[in-house]
């Protein structure tokens, strides 16, 4: 698992109309070894696209990214999971999990076991042969979930992956992710605009400015793991709930005045 | 149980009554058809009687000459929208992938497009000359410009989302265009491969009514000129058919091809 050093990350969108649009200025921060990081902002704050920026699939205007403490250079060093899922709707379940695999170049035999394994972990069972389209938003993240960790990437990126299933199967699947973070302890960089989502997940949370986007505050959540749904109802939880949000308040307020 | 298997014979007797309803109209025409042949003796030179077509289609297949020209029909049909369908889709990803080759060809495709390709018989004859390569020159242009158009589409057409998940996952230009793709530009490929061999069919047919001894276009010609009506409503008849044979097995290849497809959304 990786160190990742970001280092004065800035992002221009070009000319749009008569304004240039800056979307990130000078952020900086360290991504430990092992850690799951949240970072939280309002919308529009540019997140997304620096999670884009750390997994290779765009290119900052300035700054760096480096990868330290690589442990097995034959890993891939991110792999993603996204918001809208981007399962390929012509593979079935397990076709989707191990297509990074078989990009690769792994035999079809080791790919299988793989995806077997896998499908236990995400609770798929009975699913294997399932198309994209007959499974339910909650199934098909559990699908892209795995397919990531299929990957076994060194870092692995996740852009507001619950953000578009339901409450009700946001808090399983958050659980969920908890319960494999305790088994493989995997460096984890997650992008979310939910608060209690970062505080239930991360070990810090990155708090992020409105546009142009820099780092506001790191915040460490000092809760005991492993962790449970039922943490949201303590108060060391509500806390921290307050000292987010307080941070975060303003950032919203700009983003919903620049938007108008 | 029980009421399964009620719901089976609602299914099944819904299928009977579609059928019925197809079925009706046609008889009645031909009825009709018959009839006013019959009551008013139309001449046969004019307008045969249904029963007399449908003897003379029974003649012409059991006498084995129309085989023949079928034969050579659906043949040349089927190795043009091969020829023209793999013409199209690599000329079309070609378009899809280089943008010079895109800003090249579109042009050309746009302007001769929307040309009747049957104008183009008399000087296909010309350099071509009378055998089947003309006939064959038709079949594939009336599949490759549609193959060509929806193929550039369905590849344009491919969510961004899905090439970026697939780069992600490390996918080289390679696996890109195999897994993902050709694959996502399967339906659209399709959509110009049906629309293709429709416009395919009726190409041969038409040029076979101008060249060559073989093929039911010529016959039909052949028959019209000299007025055995009755030889041209079999061989119309006989067209109708394997028109209808023709989609079908488009249909079924896509079917077969793009399984995933029947209920795609894009949300995958």
């Amino acid at each position: 698992m990786a160190t990742v050093s970001v280092e004065n990350i800035g992002k221009n969108w070009g000319e749009v109309g008569n304004e240039r649009v800056e979307a990130l200025r000078n952020i900086s921060f360290v991504l430990e070894s092992n850690e799951f990081l949240c970072i939280i902002g309002p919308s529009g704050c540019g997140k997304s696209t620096l999670l884009n920026i750390i997994g290779a699939l765009e290119k900052p205007t300035e700054g760096r990214i480096s990868f330290s403490d690589i442990k097995d250079p034959r890993k891939p060093l991110t792999n993603m999971v996204f918001q809208e899922f981007a399962l390929f709707p012509w593979k079935n379940v397990v076709e989707n999990i191990t297509l990074g695999l078989k990009f690769k170049g792994v035999a079809s035999h080791l790919r299988e076991k793989v995806a077997h394994d896998l499908i236990g972990v995400m609770r798929l069972r009975g699913f294997e042969n399932k198309y994209p389209h007959e499974l339910s938003g909650g199934m098909k993240q559990r699908v892209a979930i795995a397919r990531a960790l299929a990957n076994d990437p060194e870092v692995m990126l996740m852009d507001e992956p619950f953000g578009s299933l339901d409450a009700q199967t946001r808090i399983v699947l958050q659980d969920e992710l908890l319960r494999i973070w305790e088994q493989k302890r995997m460096t984890v960089c997650f992008v979310t605009h939910n608060i209690e989502e970062a505080i239930l997940l991360g070990d810090r949370i990155c708090v992020m400015t409105a546009r142009p986007s820099t780092v506001k505050a790191t915040i460490l959540v000092e809760l005991p793991r492993p962790r449970t749904p039922e943490l949201r109802m303590s108060a060391a939880f509500t806390n921290l709930y307050r000292q987010v949000w307080e941070l975060l308040k303003e950032e919203v307020d700009k983003a919903l005045y620049e938007a108008s | 149980m029980k009421h399964l298997k009620n719901r089976r014979f609602i299914v099944w007797s819904s299928g009977i009554r579609r059928g019925i309803s197809k079925i009706v109209p046609v008889v009645a025409i031909l009825l009709a058809w018959e009839s006013w042949v019959r009551i008013f003796e139309v001449p046969a030179y004019f307008l045969p009687p249904v029963s007399t077509i449908l003897v003379k289609l029974g003649q012409l297949l059991l006498d084995g000459e129309l085989i023949v020209h079928t034969l050579y029909t659906i043949y040349r049909s089927l190795l043009g929208i091969f020829v023209g369908a793999t013409m199209g889709v690599v000329i079309g990803f070609m378009m899809a992938w280089y943008r010079y080759a895109e800003e090249g060809l579109d042009f050309i495709i746009a302007a001769t497009y929307p040309l009747p390709k049957v104008a183009l018989i008399p000087l296909l004859m010309v350099w071509l000359g009378l055998g089947e390569a003309p006939i064959l020159a038709m079949s594939v242009m009336g599949v490759v410009y549609p193959v060509i158009v929806n193929t550039v589409a369905g590849a344009k057409n491919i969510d961004p989302l899905l090439i970026r998940a697939a780069r992600d996952l490390g996918a080289t230009d390679r696996q890109l265009f195999r897994e993902v793709m050709l694959p996502g530009s399967l339906p659209m490929i399709f959509a110009g491969l049906k629309l293709g061999a429709g416009i395919a069919f009726i190409l041969v047919v038409a040029a076979e009514m101008v060249i060559g001894k073989y093929g039911l276009g010529n016959v039909l010609a052949e028959a019209a000129a000299i007025l055995h009506l009755d030889v041209v409503f079999a061989t119309l008849l006989e067209l109708c058919v394997i028109g209808i044979l023709l989609f079908m097995l488009v249909d079924f290849l896509e079917r077969i091809t793009v399984p995933w497809h029947s209920k795609f959304r894009k949300a995958g």
